[in-house]
């Protein structure tokens, strides 16, 4: 124990002496367990447990009510909720009566519709309500103003709108903005309350029970799953506050499916990265120490005693930076969720996730000792005598060891045998698996590559050949640092290939049956008066733009019949309806002018976009009408080229369904022109009829990637720069003698700075260039899972070249720029001693 | 040490008459002991009356061989195995000089030792100079190392009085 | 013909009331093929003499000359020690990852010669010296004796005829001290010059000229170059 006693103080005093190693060595260690407590501090704070965001979501009152549309009808418990359309007994809405006498007497109710207003710059949330009712309190906070009284209404502080100016809403009158309220948890969220609004309620399924008209419920006593019941009977969905709150709460997005990369990632990069990097530090500070070991040894220290002191060395370390990293990283957590919050998160109350910070604490101080352990056993072994007298340590026979060499290899082939083998399994978890023996193997056989490496050096210019030469004979400095950047770079390489596959897969998803940009007016069933007053107000809304006709379909009974086919695109089965129409129509999907598809539509052919549902020059459609099984239909078709890589599709000649005995009636215009958000026509054609939906065609939309996966990969740049950049340090401040004599021969101060960088070259890009190759292997394996849905699709793999020449080329060349320019202060001038 | 007993030791190598002797004394000691010719006979025949020696031959120009006795062998082990024991203080004038210096008025100590430190210089550089253009045997280089660390010594000892005497002032 | 010459050289290190007048107006010349040997205890100034003499430091006042050439108007001095001054320490001597002829052949590389021409250079150094068989070998499997002969011809290698050498024997044996101060004399014999910056009288003694250094000023000389009496 005293032994302990000891070798701690030695520690804290070698510590404070070698303060800039020491202070490598933390921020080594630190790094990751900053980056990874910094991450779970902003994640905790920045998501909302039941707790924090029910005032936002039910301000005071007891249950939140929204009425679903006619037709739908709803079932909700506590496995979830269901919800069907179609239903064929259209109920009227709900009247707060019913509602009042189902919830008991005493139930207050005030209404509360939530949707969006269409301003001119765009869509906008918005909540119909009366904000100074007192069960709306917590759902936004008056900032600056009033709240909003009859034709008013409060704006957040993102539409940067002041009070007193006016709020023009398509579709109703002028609104002036009274004041300005703050969202509790969405600083940037746009969105504006007041109790009258021309609100549109978008009813797609993922919105159907958050978005509508409905109510805020004060009840006298907590809304059970019966009172759910019986209310989604009235066709209502209902949150309640009881119900929310008891509902168990698992936080934590890092540990669910997705997220098994991020686990792989963060349990090999906390751990094996830092000790790789650590390594080397510790192996310097051993060399410095060799001789004050020795004394201690020649004054009784067992090979056990000199252990320990290594290990110690360890552990005041380790500690130190866990418990630094720690508290910057939850400060940085804390001060980075508002600047995140600006770009568009959302922000609740601070939360420190203990549980989970402690562990990657201990992992940190774990990290310490491991990193600790060679050069300690390494102590145990040096002979004092040896070292006393002053003479270098024998140095081994072999330059590479052999055992591990051996060992490294067929971990790799196991592991690139177990990449091929996991290709195939649909969970991302088994490529991850396969990867570790690669990288752990390509550790074990970093020695190996060191000294091959090492061969091209007399073939160098100096300042390289000393670098490299240096690099070679300090193995156990550049081996860790090699091996570090190499696993770094792999996962970043593999994470980085799978990203972009998914990113690249997910776009051409994609598909569509009209041009990028290009607008579509649908009429639904309509009497031809009102059609053609629905054209013409067209026509006037869009002044010279060319608008193509396209045809319903009847039979002789009057069926609408609507021409079906099914594809297959990027491997996902897509059901298309074949378009009715003319040559104007065929130019308005092709962009131009296309004899061959034009002739062939002239004789009676179809034209199709899709080339695999052509077979034999016919393609099969399925005339599909309401409540009558499908006919199937061969038509004669010809295949061409569409207006956009995206755009499937087939176009029938009107002239052949009337020739096969149906009539067509136009019903839809097309137009090469997307109208703004706030134009006019939106509304005027709505004044027309209801029965008309008009919808732009947005094209593909750019996937970003899981963000958390690029905040992944940015942790790894971190990684690599900081790693590098430390073990170079560290080789400058060994090679200093060398660099002093280097100096008095008449080497220039850039050739000595060459020396240093060109180390950093060496060890970033012989790591790059490994984990390159090994990440390559991994992103591959990885791809397939992540881009395959069901058999017969096959897997996307793209690589992201600008990311991995950034990553392989462009950091090392980073790196040893930085070392080029950092100054390598060598003795400039001996003083006698 | 005696004259007798270097005799003893180069005639241990075979009789030598005793012109041969002086030369190869000489040589071997680096010229650092000049011996005068009537010593050596002198010796020889002081020798001659203690049994060390016995005379032999008369060579062609008539000088007389000398050849070492049983006696001689004898006493040449006895000198070899006994250690050399620094008999009495040296007196050497350099010593009182500086003692003296230190003790006198009107005496600049420091130019003193300044100038002795020069000469003494002198001497090793001509030693030095002596070792590096001598190509003979070992014996006389080691001679010639002997005299360099004693002017060697004498330097180090100046450049410590000078010290001492620099913290005194 | 003077290679070395210092002309009222001081140097001080720092300022106000911290100053430490390293040298206070050292003149010194060094001939061709003279072995020069400066002698001094540890603060005198001998190192500070020998820096300032390679271009390694400046002088606050006075003038260092090289082969004629006045070093306050030399831009790059790394240039003047690659092809003119040649150093030769008690210790931080060999780049430890390079082998002795790579040691050797740094400064003609470092110059932009080709590596084939600068090998053949070294080694003829090398030859020179008879240390062609240590070519090979990295300097922790050299002695320190051996060390310090590659030292030295690292020093020479190239046109260079003016070797700085900073207790080159320092760290050595007597024999061994005495091989490299022989060594260095031969050198001189064969026309290099040597300034020598020593505390020890029996290698000062191999030089021409002693010069004694006490507290940044040249207390006394052995005048008489004896090299006159070649």
């Amino acid at each position: 124990m005293s032994a302990l006693t000891a070798a701690l103080r030695l520690s804290r005093r070698g510590v404070w002496q070698a303060r800039g190693r020491s202070a490598l060595i933390m921020l080594m260690i630190g790094l990751p367990v900053l980056v990874i407590t910094g991450l779970l501090v902003a994640y905790a704070t920045s998501t909302l447990s039941p707790e924090e965001g029910i005032g936002s979501r039910l301000g005071t009152a007891d249950a939140a009510l929204v009425q679903l549309p006619p037709g739908t009808t709803v079932q909700e418990g506590p496995q979830g909720g269901s919800w069907s359309s179609g239903g064929d007994s259209p109920r009227p809405p709900a009247e707060p009566a019913e509602i009042t006498a189902l919830l008991g007497a005493g139930t207050r109710l005030t209404p509360f519709a939530t949707g969006s207003i269409r301003l001119p710059s765009g869509l906008v949330t918005a909540l119909e309500t009366d904000l100074s009712d007192p069960l709306t309190r917590g759902i936004l906070t008056l900032g600056e103003g009033r709240l909003p009284g009859a034709g008013e209404v409060a704006v957040t502080p993102a539409l940067g709108l002041r009070p007193g100016d006016l709020l023009r809403p398509a579709g109703g009158p002028p609104l002036k903005v009274s004041g300005i309220v703050d969202h509790p948890h969405q600083p940037t969220i746009r969105q504006v309350a007041g109790p009258d609004l021309p609100l549109e309620t978008s009813r797609g399924l993922s919105a159907l029970t958050t978005e509508g008209p409905g109510w805020l419920a004060d009840t006298p006593r907590p809304v059970t799953w019966d009172d759910v019941t019986a209310l989604n009977k009235l066709g209502l969905s209902v949150s309640s506050r009881s119900l929310l709150l008891s509902r168990p709460y698992r936080p934590g997005l890092l540990w669910n499916t997705p997220a098994t990369i991020g686990v792989a990632v963060a349990v090999i990069m906390a751990i094996l990265v830092p000790v790789l990097l650590a390594g080397p530090a510790f192996a310097v500070g051993l060399r410095r120490r060799r001789r004050e070991l020795a004394e201690i040894a020649a004054q009784g220290g067992s090979a056990g005693h000199l252990r320990l002191i290594v290990l110690a060395d360890g552990l005041v370390l380790g500690g130190l930076a866990a418990l630094t990293a720690t508290g910057l990283g939850i400060a940085g957590g804390l001060v980075a969720v508002p600047v995140i919050a600006r770009w568009g998160g959302q922000i609740g109350p601070p939360d420190i996730p203990w549980g989970e910070l402690l562990p990657i604490a201990a992992v940190g101080l774990f990290i310490g000792v491991v990193a600790a352990l060679v050069p300690a056993l390494q102590a145990g072994r040096q002979h004092t005598a040896t070292v006393l007298a002053g003479r270098a340590p024998a140095t081994a026979r072999r330059a590479w060891p052999l055992t591990w060499s051996l060992i490294g290899a067929a971990l790799v082939l196991g592991g690139l045998a177990a990449s091929v083998a996991a290709r195939r399994q649909s969970e991302l978890v088994w490529p991850f698996v396969a990867s570790l023996p690669i990288l752990l193997g390509l550790v074990a056989l970093t020695p190996f590559l060191v000294w091959f490496a090492g061969r091209i050096a007399p073939r160098l210019r100096v300042p390289l050949r000393v670098a490299v030469r240096d690099a070679v004979r300090n193995r156990s400095r550049t081996v860790s640092a090699v091996a570090a950047v190499l696993a770094v770079t792999a996962l970043a390489v593999a994470v980085g290939i799978a990203t972009e596959s998914q990113r690249r897969d997910y776009r051409d998803s994609f598909t569509s049956a009209r041009p990028t940009g290009s607008l579509a007016i649908w009429g639904g069933t309509m009497p031809d008066p009102t059609w053609a007053k629905l054209r013409a107000e067209a026509a006037r809304r869009l002044p010279g733009v060319k608008l193509a006709t396209g045809y319903h379909v009847h039979d002789a009974e009057g069926r609408r019949y609507a021409m079906r086919y099914t594809t297959r695109w990027n491997g996902v089965r897509v059901s298309r309806t074949a378009a009715v129409g003319d040559q104007d129509l065929l130019r308005f999907l092709q962009g131009r002018d296309d004899p061959a598809a034009a002739a062939a539509l002239a004789s009676g052919k179809a034209v199709v976009f899709d080339a695999a549902n052509v077979r034999d020059g016919k393609i099969t459609l399925r005339a599909s009408v309401a409540n009558h099984p499908d006919r199937r239909i061969e038509v004669p078709a010809v295949v061409a080229t569409p207006a956009d890589d995206h755009q499937g599709g087939a176009l029938l000649p009107r002239a052949f369904l009337e020739q096969a005995g149906f009539t067509t009636t136009p019903r839809a215009l097309y137009g090469v022109r997307a109208p703004a958000f706030d134009d006019p026509l939106w509304g005027a054609l709505g004044k027309v009829t209801n029965r008309v939906t008009v919808t732009v065609e947005p094209g593909p939309q750019e996937g970003s990637g899981p963000v958390w996966l690029w905040v992944w990969l940015g942790a790894a740049v971190i990684l690599v720069v900081g790693g590098t950049f430390a073990a170079t340090r560290l080789a400058a401040a060994d090679m200093r003698p060398d660099l002093a004599a280097l100096l008095a021969i008449g080497a220039s101060p850039w050739t000595l700075r060459a020396v240093v960088a060109g180390q950093t070259l060496f060890i970033a890009g012989l790591g790059a260039a490994v984990g390159l190759a090994a990440g390559a292997v991994t992103g591959i394996a990885l791809s397939r899972p992540m881009t395959t849905h069901g058999t017969g699709d096959p897997a996307t793999i793209a690589l992201p070249w600008p990311f991995l020449i950034t990553l392989v080329v462009g950091l090392p060349l980073l790196v040893s720029a930085l070392a080029l320019i950092t100054r390598a202060r060598p003795v400039l001038v001996r003083r006698p001693a | 040490m005696s004259i007798r007993h270097g005799l003893l030791a180069l005639l241990s190598r075979g009789p030598r008459h005793g012109y041969q002797l002086r030369v190869e004394f000489e040589a071997s000691t680096g010229a650092t002991w000049p011996l005068n010719v009537g010593q050596v006979y002198t010796t020889l025949a002081r020798m001659e009356r203690d049994g060390l020696v016995e005379p032999g031959e008369t060579d062609d120009q008539g000088r007389v061989v000398y050849a070492m006795t049983d006696a001689g062998r004898a006493e040449m082990e006895r000198w070899f195995t006994t250690p050399v024991v620094p008999s009495d203080r040296p007196r050497d004038e350099l010593v009182i000089k500086l003692a003296m210096a230190v003790e006198a008025k009107e005496v600049e100590v420091a130019e003193v030792i300044r100038r002795q430190r020069t000469a003494t210089m002198r001497t090793l550089q001509q030693l030095t100079r002596a070792k590096r253009d001598s190509a003979e045997g070992a014996a006389r280089l080691l001679v010639l190392d002997s005299m360099i660390f004693q002017a060697e010594a004498e330097q180090r000892w100046l450049d410590h009085c000078e010290a001492v005497l620099k913290e005194a002032r | 013909m003077t290679v070395l010459a210092l002309a009222g050289v001081t140097r001080v290190h720092g300022d106000g009331e911290t100053a430490v007048h390293a040298l206070k107006g050292v003149s010194l010349q060094v001939g061709e093929g003279e072995l020069v040997a400066v002698m001094g205890p540890s603060g005198s100034g001998k190192s500070t003499l020998l820096n300032l003499a390679g271009g390694l430091d400046r002088p606050t006042s006075g003038a260092v000359h090289v082969d004629g050439r006045d070093l306050a108007t030399v831009r790059d001095l790394a240039a003047l020690r690659r092809r003119s001054v040649g150093y030769v320490f008690q210790d931080l001597n060999l780049i430890t990852s390079l082998t002795a002829a790579e040691n050797v052949m740094l400064p003609r590389e470092l110059d932009g010669v080709r590596s084939r021409r600068a090998r053949a250079e070294a080694m003829a150094v090398l030859t020179e010296i008879g240390a062609e068989s240590l070519a090979d070998r990295f300097p922790d499997e050299l002695s320190g004796g051996q060390r310090q002969r590659v030292a030295i011809a690292r020093a020479l290698v190239g046109e260079r005829r003016l070797l700085l050498a900073d207790e080159p024997t320092g760290a050595l044996d007597t024999p061994t001290g005495d091989e490299i101060l022989r060594l260095l004399a031969a050198r001189c014999a064969a026309g290099a010059s040597v300034l020598l910056v020593t505390h020890e009288p029996r290698y000062a003694a191999w030089a021409d000229r002693v010069v004694f250094l006490r507290d940044g000023v040249i207390a006394d000389a052995t005048d008489v170059p004896m090299a006159s009496a070649r």
